[in-house]
């Protein structure tokens, strides 16, 4: 179990969580960076000024839009993100060319058992959630 | 046209070669020496640097414009699995991304190829739904 203490940077208090990013199969090559847990958002989006070092794993792009329906075309790359002994492999990041803060969307958060516990003031990673191959479900052979 | 001098920074291994540029491009060189205060060398790197970039970028634009064209027939036959497109063609797919992206790298260098999983629907926007409340300045 990994805990992390909210951020008092912000009113109120947020969860956050400590990761490391790398190129894919690699060691850590930026962190520790402290990640917003956003469950409002579909993705993970990280500053593009850190995202600078990672240059050959820019591997695609996407339509990102803000709560009030501002549209944007970024890049997206293609990052492992290190969550304690986690290791969450190839995980597409998107990239922010005007915001400095880290933001740890469901597409991360679904594959964790967190508990944001309010009153402690911590985020704890509990145990990662086993992941299920698609197609493999039910096969005979 | 004036000569420029090429050379790297002196903790890289060094490369010279002699080009011409014309007035104008030396002139806004010299003007990015002033403005910025690093030495010439710097400038050249870091314009080649976001030069490349740029290109890399476009390379992916111009992937992702082929991926949606071809989405009907890629979900025919890729359907939850990692695509790599070069050129406009798939060079490999995997359901495992990790894998796919160091084959790439091996094959294919630095080279921009456009990684993207074959979903039901050729993109998704990403949407971000949460406002903050800031000190009142």
């Amino acid at each position: 179990m990994t805990s992390h203490t909210y951020s008092h940077d912000y009113f109120p208090a947020m969860p956050t969580l400590g990761i490391y990013l790398s190129l894919p199969s690699e060691s850590p090559l930026v962190g520790p960076l402290t990640a917003v847990v956003d469950t409002g958002a579909d993705g993970t989006l990280v500053p593009a000024r850190i995202l600078a070092r990672f240059r050959t794993a820019e591997t695609d792009q996407a339509w990102i839009v803000s709560q009030w329906g501002e549209y944007r075309l970024a890049k997206a790359y293609m990052l492992d993100i290190h969550l304690g002994v986690l290791r969450l492999p190839a995980h597409r990041v998107v990239s922010d060319d005007r915001g400095k803060e880290i933001i740890l969307g469901r597409d991360v958060l679904n594959k964790l058992r967190l508990l944001l516990d309010g009153p402690g003031q911590t985020t704890e990673i509990l145990e990662a959630k086993p992941t299920r191959k698609p197609g493999r479900a039910g096969s005979s052979s | 046209m004036k000569k420029v001098r090429e050379t790297k920074a002196a903790y890289v291994a060094r490369s010279e070669r002699v080009v011409s540029i014309s007035e104008s491009a030396m002139n806004d060189l010299n003007e990015m020496v002033k403005l910025e205060s690093v030495p010439l060398e710097e400038v050249l790197t870091r314009a080649v640097t976001h030069y490349r970039h740029e290109l890399g970028h476009r390379k992916i634009d111009v992937e992702v414009e082929a991926y949606r064209r071809k989405h009907p027939r890629l979900r025919a036959k890729y359907l939850g699995e990692y695509i790599a497109m070069h050129n406009g063609r798939v060079v490999d797919h995997d359901q495992d991304a990790s894998a796919l992206y160091r084959r790439i790298r091996k094959r294919f260098g630095q080279t921009p190829v456009l990684m993207r999983l074959v979903e039901e629907v050729p993109e998704r926007v990403l949407v971000f739904r949460s406002p903050r409340l800031e000190p009142v300045k």
